[in-house]
Order: C-alpha cells, then sequence, then structure tokens
C-alpha cells in the first residue's frame, strides 16, 4: 500500500511540476512570434541577424493558430495580421502610432500609401506591413514557347514578337492566348476531353470574381451604405460574373479555364498543366520555384472597351505587437526592422516583396545573381493599379459563406447547377443584405 | 462500547475517503480543469459578445441564442444536415456494423484476420480517409465513376463537386466508421450461450426465427448503446467533413455539419466565440433531447432481462 501511496504521490508531484513550468512567467529577453508552417526556416538568419544586432532572442513557433493563441501565455509579442483582418484583431493589437512619431527611422510615408491607410484606424496605426500580395497575370513561359507559332498566329504578332502577355493586354488577348494554350481531344460523341487548360479559375477564392467586377467597373458595396448593402446586381457585376462563369463553361464564348469538375481532377497552374492564372496569389512564389517552374508575371489584362478600368486587389501581411506584451519596446526594434530594408530584403530571398516604396529600386539594386528572373517591375505597376479589398469586419464571412457559395453554382453542369448569373447575383445579394440588416439592426 | 464503533466508523471513513482521493484524485483533478472549467466558461462565453481579439465584452444575455434562433438561417442549416447526416449514415453505420458482427461471429478459420481487417479503417485517422476517398469519389478520375462507366452508366455522379450529391458522398463514407460498433455487437454476440440455439435447432427454427427471436433480443442493451453511440458520433462529425469541405462547407455550403460551421464561427473572421458558444449550448440541448428521446423508446426495444 506504501508503495502504491509513493507512487501517486510521484505522479501527482510530477502533473503538479508540469503545471507549474507550463505556466511559468516566459523570459523578458525572447521575443515570442508565431508564423504560418510554410515560413518555418525562411527567417532564420533574419531573427539571427536582429539577436547578433540587439542580444534580443527570437523565439518563432509555426503553424499554430494565432486565434488560438491569443490570451494564453503562449501569446507572441509580435502578432500577425494583414489589412484585410485588421479591423477584427484591433483590441488585441498595440497602438504603434506614438512609437512610430518618436522614432526617426520609421516613417510611414516609405510604405505603399494604400497599405499604411488600410493599417491605420482612426488615425492609429497598429501594424507594419512587410509584405504584399496584389493580383498579377501569371504565366508558364515553357507552355508559352511550346505554343509559340500558334499564338504569334492567334494575337497577330510578328516572328520577332514576344508570346509572352504584355502590359496592354486586353480581356480579348487574355481570352485568344488561352484559347489556344488549351489541349483537348475530341470524342465521338463530339464532346472534349482536356489535357491541358488556357487559364486557371480559382472556385474556392472569391479574389478572382472580386476583381473581374472591379475591373468591369462594378463595385462590391453600394457607396453610402457603409459597406453593408451589397451593388453586385449591377450590369457591370453581371458581365464580369459571365465572363467568369463563361471561361470555363464555354456558354458563348471559346472555353479556356476548367469548370468546377475539371479543377477537381488536379487542373491547376502549379500542377504544369494550366498555362496561366489570372490574381494568383504572391505567396506561391516560393512554392513556383521549389517546383522548378519557368514562369513569369505581367500586370492584368483590362476589360475590352474599358482601357482605364482599376486593376486588381492589394493586400498585405504585416506585424503589430500585442497589447499584453511584457517586451514592447524590444518587440518595436524587431518590427521596425522587419518592416525595413533589411528584412525586405531578406523577405526578398524567400520569394515575398515588402511594402516600402522603394521595393523596386532596392530590388534592382542588387546583384543580378541575387534577382529573381521575373518582371519584377509588373508587381510594382499592378500595385499602383490596384484597389484594397474592405477590412470590414463580416466582408471575409460574407465572401465565404454567402458568395462564392453561390457563385460555385455557376461553375459546373449537373444536378445542383446554375445558369443564370442575375437570379444568382440577386440571391446573394438578398442574402446578405439580410444578415447585415440582421446583424445591425 | 457505542464510542468505540463511532470511533472506528470515522476511522474506516477517513481511510476510505483517503484511498478515495488517491485513486480518484488525478481524475478529478482532469475533469476540473478540462471539463468543468471549460463548460462554465462556455456558459459564460455564450451570454457575452466575445471575439478571439477583444479585450472588453459586453454582456448581452439572450441575445445570442435569440440570433441563432431566429436570425441565423446557416444555423438551422447547419443543424439540418447534421441531423440528415447522422440519421442516414447512423442507419447504415448500425445495419452494417450488425451484419459484419454477425459474419464474423461465425466459426470460419482465420476469423481473426477478417477482425483485424474490418477493424483496420477505424484505426486509420479519419483526416487520412477523408483525403483518399476523395481520389475515389473524383467525378472524372476516380475509380467509383470509372466502375459506373464500365458498366454502362451515364452521367456519372459529380459526388463532392456538386452540391446536390456532396453530403451523400460523405455518408457513404462515413458508412464505412463501423469498427468499434462492430467490436461492441460481436462481444454482444459472443456472450450469447450457444445452447439457446442449439435448443432453437432441434425445436426446429429456420436462422432467421433464431435471429429473430434469440439473438436481437439478446444484443438490445448493445444496440441500444450502439444508438446513442452513433447518433452523438453523427452529430459531432467534423474530420471527415472538414477535409471533404476543404473546411468551409464546400461546395456551396453542403455540406456545412453543425460542428465545421461552430468552428467556422469561432475561428475564422470575424471571430465570433461567444455566438459559437451559443450555438453549441443550443447543439447540446438537441443532442440532449434526440438521447432522451432514444432513452424513451428503449423501453419498447431493450429487453431489460438478458442475463
Amino acid at each position: 500500500m506504501r508503495k502504491i501511496l509513493s507512487f501517486s504521490f510521484l505522479v501527482i508531484m510530477a502533473f503538479g511540476a508540469f503545471m507549474l513550468v507550463s505556466c511559468q512567467k516566459p523570459a523578458t529577453d525572447v521575443l515570442k512570434i508565431a508564423l504560418d508552417i510554410e515560413d518555418e526556416g525562411r527567417y532564420d538568419e533574419l531573427f539571427q541577424y536582429f539577436t547578433t544586432e540587439t542580444g534580443i532572442s527570437v523565439q518563432a513557433t509555426y503553424g499554430e493558430d494565432i486565434s488560438k493563441l491569443i490570451g494564453t501565455v503562449n501569446e507572441p509579442d509580435i502578432i500577425k495580421t494583414s489589412t484585410v483582418v485588421i479591423e477584427s484583431m484591433q483590441d488585441s493589437l498595440y497602438d504603434l502610432t506614438d512609437m512610430i512619431a518618436s522614432d526617426p527611422d520609421v516613417d510611414p510615408l516609405l510604405y505603399i500609401d494604400s497599405l499604411i491607410e488600410a493599417l491605420t484606424i482612426d488615425g492609429r496605426i497598429y501594424a507594419l506591413p512587410t509584405s504584399i500580395n496584389t493580383s498579377l497575370l501569371y504565366y508558364n513561359k515553357d507552355l508559352f514557347d511550346e505554343n509559340a507559332d500558334s499564338l504569334r498566329i492567334a494575337l497577330g504578332l510578328g516572328p520577332d514578337d514576344s508570346v509572352y502577355p504584355e502590359a496592354g493586354w486586353t480581356y480579348a488577348d487574355y481570352q485568344t492566348a488561352g484559347v489556344v494554350l488549351s489541349k483537348y481531344t475530341v470524342l465521338p460523341d463530339q464532346s472534349r476531353v482536356y489535357s491541358q487548360f488556357g487559364a486557371e479559375t480559382q472556385l474556392n477564392w472569391w479574389g478572382e470574381w472580386l476583381v473581374y467586377l472591379n475591373q468591369m467597373g462594378g463595385t462590391f458595396y453600394e457607396p453610402g451604405t457603409d459597406n453593408h448593402v451589397l451593388a453586385i446586381t449591377s450590369p457591370e457585376a453581371v458581365q464580369a460574373t459571365q465572363f467568369f462563369r463563361e471561361k470555363s463553361m464555354g456558354d458563348t464564348t471559346e472555353k479556356f479555364a476548367p469548370d468546377a469538375v475539371e479543377a477537381a481532377s488536379s487542373f491547376s497552374f502549379m500542377s504544369g498543366n494550366v498555362a496561366m492564372i489570372f490574381g494568383g496569389h504572391m505567396g506561391d512564389w516560393y512554392s513556383y520555384d521549389a517546383l522548378g517552374m519557368n514562369w513569369d508575371i505581367q500586370i492584368l489584362p483590362t476589360p475590352v472597351g474599358i482601357p482605364d478600368a482599376r486593376g486588381g486587389e492589394i493586400s498585405a501581411d504585416a506585424f503589430g505587437i500585442s497589447i499584453r506584451s511584457q517586451n514592447k519596446t524590444d518587440a518595436f526594434k524587431f518590427l521596425k526592422m522587419w518592416a525595413g530594408e533589411t528584412g525586405a530584403l531578406k523577405m526578398y530571398e524567400y520569394g515575398k516583396v515588402g511594402a516600402l516604396k522603394n521595393m523596386e529600386q532596392l530590388i534592382l539594386a542588387l546583384p543580378e545573381a541575387d534577382r529573381k528572373a521575373i518582371n519584377i517591375q509588373a508587381v510594382f505597376q499592378a500595385a499602383d493599379l490596384a484597389l484594397t479589398l474592405p477590412r470590414e469586419k463580416d466582408f471575409s464571412k460574407v465572401m465565404r459563406e454567402m458568395v462564392m457559395a453561390e457563385i460555385y453554382k455557376l461553375m459546373f453542369n449537373g444536378r445542383g447547377a446554375e445558369t443564370d448569373c442575375l437570379t444568382v447575383l440577386t440571391r446573394i445579394k438578398t442574402n446578405v443584405d439580410q444578415y447585415y440588416a440582421n446583424l445591425y439592426d | 462500547m457505542t464510542g468505540e464503533k463511532a470511533r472506528l466508523r470515522k476511522k474506516n471513513f477517513h481511510t476510505d475517503y483517503k484511498y478515495f482521493l488517491m485513486f480518484a484524485g488525478i481524475s478529478i483533478l482532469g475533469f476540473l480543469l478540462f471539463y468543468l472549467y471549460p463548460i462554465v466558461r462556455t456558459v459564460m462565453l455564450s451570454l457575452t459578445d466575445k471575439t478571439i481579439y477583444s479585450l472588453d465584452t459586453s454582456y448581452v444575455g439572450m441575445d445570442n441564442f435569440v440570433y441563432a434562433l431566429t436570425k441565423d438561417p446557416l444555423f438551422f442549416k447547419s443543424i439540418s444536415l447534421s441531423l440528415i447526416f447522422a440519421s442516414v449514415s447512423g442507419l447504415f453505420v448500425l445495419v452494417t456494423s450488425l451484419i459484419l458482427a454477425l459474419l464474423l461471429n461465425s466459426k470460419v478459420r482465420g476469423i481473426g484476420i477478417f477482425r483485424t481487417i474490418y477493424f483496420l479503417p477505424f484505426i486509420i485517422p479519419s483526416f487520412a480517409v477523408g483525403a483518399v476517398y476523395k481520389n475515389v469519389f473524383n467525378p472524372t478520375t476516380g475509380l467509383i465513376n470509372r466502375i459506373l462507366e464500365l458498366l454502362g452508366f451515364q452521367n456519372q455522379p459529380l459526388w463532392y463537386v456538386s452540391p446536390q450529391t456532396a453530403l451523400v458522398t460523405m455518408i457513404i463514407i462515413s458508412s464505412f466508421g463501423f469498427g468499434v460498433k462492430m467490436l461492441v455487437f460481436l462481444s454482444a454476440l459472443q456472450g450469447i450461450p450457444e445452447n439457446y440455439y442449439e435448443v432453437a435447432r432441434i425445436e426446429g427454427a429456420s436462422k432467421y426465427q433464431m435471429f429473430r427471436k434469440i439473438t436481437l433480443p439478446l444484443i438490445t442493451p448493445m444496440l441500444f448503446f450502439n444508438v446513442i453511440l452513433i447518433t452523438i458520433d453523427g452529430l459531432k462529425a467534423f474530420n471527415l467533413a472538414f477535409v471533404m469541405g476543404n473546411g468551409q462547407g464546400f461546395p456551396s455550403n453542403s455540406t456545412l455539419l453543425f460542428p465545421i460551421y461552430m468552428f467556422m464561427t469561432a475561428f475564422n473572421m470575424p471571430f465570433r466565440l461567444g455566438y459559437a458558444a451559443a450555438m453549441a449550448w443550443l447543439f447540446f440541448v438537441l443532442i440532449l433531447a434526440l438521447t432522451g428521446i432514444n432513452f424513451f423508446v428503449s423501453r419498447y426495444y431493450v429487453e431489460k432481462d438478458v442475463s
């Protein structure tokens, strides 16, 4: 019995010790930061540099959901946010305005205006942008080269002209190239089995549709409604949705993108069987390189007849300081290094582009061997044309649960499919307007 | 004498209590920390407008509950999808696990191997199962539609790609999750004395009559246990729906089971923890009610005097 008692006592003591260790106060000379799983190892050199310069260690965790760390003993000092979610996270972020104002090394004017504006709420800055994402046209150079002759004929190019997408491309050029780059065999019943597509359609993400909507002159929210009433039944929105649909379904135009069923069968830019992505994510650069793809970028094409149409979207990963951090001063030192030139250049090595206005010059000043062999100017041209996304708290929920859920039904044939864009858009508007009315009444 | 008795009783009580605490202490601590605290915390959260990132929360009374019950169509949609999923897949699981248990209870060579094979899917993580079945049910390249094509079927289903068939696909896949239920039935079947069947055979009973009059009544306590287990499992289903629906009820909210919707509400923008907690309590009430109904109905089919 005594043995059992001793054993139980030991177990309880071990449990208690474990709890105490778990709850112990963290060392104050260590900065904690939570990063995405794909960032693992990418910034080790940057952390090391910071430690060497300041004597402060940076302890990074990867792949842990920041929303589950907030308010716990493991809450990071430096919190990842973005221009889209900052309003939702505002309460947990320390107001950086005074720190920025009193530090001669940090100037908000150094950052792309629209991004620093998006990170400013009621005149107060809550985070500094570290890398941008803007809508671009991505293309697989190998697939373009393989079809160079056909592309020249279809696009009316001379023998010495480049077949790659140009800055002046319109939707018509994009569509023509897309059709040429789509490969299929015709079955006896005249149906087509595609082995390659000209462009990818991103059905699980609202970004591409929203860009079409903006480029064709539409808006998502009705102006002057405090972002609570949708404007998606406008003729421009219907036209945009039709274009989005028809490139995959080929109702009135030649099909050049996979529909929902084909997209489920591994047709993607990253798989190498799709030649272009309209509005792909800059976060994927690292993966494209890792896969050994021969890729490049161009600014988005503009709709026919709307040459002054606005570009795509722009957003930024940004980092702020936890309001509960015991290390705010050190955290700010790290933040300004990361969001500054040192950090931006280090992140560029890993395929990210900083949010500094002079980023283009910084990149062009690098030795050629250190520069990516892509049309980097396109990023900054696109950024100039782009719109920031609404940071309205419910925007992402509305898009995910109400907008894309319905638009998806336009993107395949078979039971459950829809064909009339206006009907679908009207239903979305009714549901979303009702949602906002219930939420704010 | 009386005083001595009382002293002894008191001593015994103290000794018993000491042992009780010693053996149950860790469990009680675990219960308090990992069950009672979250339960109390969830009740408190459900009465606030707490979001993950907010520091100040306001007491909103029953507003979250009223909003869910009167203004949130996705709440009702997710509840109804969960009920459909739980009842249909539950029925499949119940029937298949009983049939398999009956087969595995037979005396054939190498029965252990068959038992292992049928139990195997249960020990594979459901995330992996979902990923594999996504390939199997791919409308153009998947094995199922290839077989249907070979058999001459035109217009094969779009399975998880279409909102009309995505839930059905998930139900079919989850119907293979009979592992534990099959074992429960098997243990019940093995507890039935062989002489009952011998007597029935002598009396000339058919196999169906033996099943109807001997097997079924004697396994009803385990049948009831399985019904409860399956109902709760089905309503709480998360992993498979998360994989099949890309964590978002894909396509078009057709696989938006309630646990997925609750997760999305709490951990996606705008991170409404308070509202998600209120939904969790409403769901708890639903599960409680269904379990209560199960208990009530069990009076009519569970054989009490099995021993």
